[in-house]
């Protein structure tokens, strides 16, 4: 037992003046994340599987799309999935997306559906 | 720890029951459905109290071990085996830099903020080995998992310092106080 910890950790507050400090400068930091990333006007849908097959449809095309693994559809401006075969659904429980920010994914089977916007340049992406 | 070669009881009982109690609710978490929609995967993570309590009760090598168990365990038990590809690293790179941040900055910095920091990094590693294995950025999920991330973290935080604050000595051994 580290008695010494436990005896600091006890006589610790619970929040302190330089936590503030740090909380303020997350805070900025996230917001000004959110701006740069959440600017784009919405357009496009990406079906990605894997990061090699990647399917561009507008997000007015009104169709659906059989995957191996799960069913995209595009209707109304708005993207869900529906049949996936994996254990969790996260997918399908995140339900129908319509703007820039928001991301269907399927980890088990590495499906990405992004909406994005018309210029790809303003995209901040990694791992491509 | 130190007990002369001979196996300490009441630190194995420490570490079981902090794991124990990961497990627990780890599983009962993963019954529940996601409360933000849009971040996917993002959960209050309840059963990372049980590593910083192993940290700041039993010390750092305690700690990694209940990373390690909770990791592989709590993998079994929510059925994703695949997400040891996400938890393993996160994990352990979230408790390094905990483990740091408790070695130079404690008391400036408390419990809680400590947990906030060692959520969000969590997050963050995770976000990466995301865009890593599926090769698309997921950037753009970035400020809702920091956000989701600092929550967490702020339960979290606070509910381990005041469970060692309200925790009696005798608990853990009454030898030294």
């Amino acid at each position: 037992m580290n008695f010494e910890r436990i005896k600091r950790v006890k006589s610790s507050k619970a929040f302190t003046v330089p936590d503030a400090i740090v909380s303020v400068i997350m805070v900025i930091a996230v917001i000004a994340c959110a701006l740069f990333v959440y600017r784009l006007p919405s357009a496009d849908v990406i079906i990605s599987v894997r990061g090699e097959k990647d399917i561009r449809l507008s997000l007015d095309s009104e169709t659906d799309i059989e995957l191996k693994h799960l069913t995209v559809h595009i209707h109304g401006g708005q993207v869900w999935v529906t049949d996936a075969d994996c254990a969790d659904k996260t997918c399908e429980n995140i339900g129908k997306i319509s703007g820039t920010w928001q991301r269907i994914v399927c980890l088990p089977n590495g499906v990405v559906i992004s909406v994005t916007g018309d210029d790809d340049s303003l995209q901040w992406e990694i791992g491509r | 720890m130190k007990s002369n070669g001979i196996i300490d009881t009441r630190r194995l009982t420490v570490l079981s029951l902090t794991v124990a109690v990961a497990l627990v609710a780890t599983f009962i978490e993963s019954r529940i459905p996601p409360l933000i929609s849009v971040a996917p995967g993002a959960k209050m993570g309840l059963g990372n109290i049980a590593p910083l309590i192993a940290l700041i009760v039993l010390g750092v090598g305690d700690a990694y071990i209940v990373t390690a168990v909770k990791c592989l365990l709590g993998a079994f038990i929510t059925g994703g085996v695949s997400g040891l590809m996400y938890s393993v690293p996160s994990g352990f790179i979230a408790l390094t830099i905990e483990v740091l941040l408790f070695a130079v900055v404690f008391d400036k910095l408390s419990v809680t903020m400590i947990s906030i920091i060692g959520a969000v990094v969590f997050n963050l590693v995770q976000l990466l080995v995301a865009s890593l294995i599926t090769g698309v950025g997921l950037m753009t999920l970035l400020p809702l998992l920091v956000v989701a991330g600092a929550i967490a973290g702020a339960v979290t935080g606070l509910l381990t310092y005041h469970i060692v604050k309200k925790l009696p000595y005798s608990v853990f051994g009454s030898s030294r106080r």
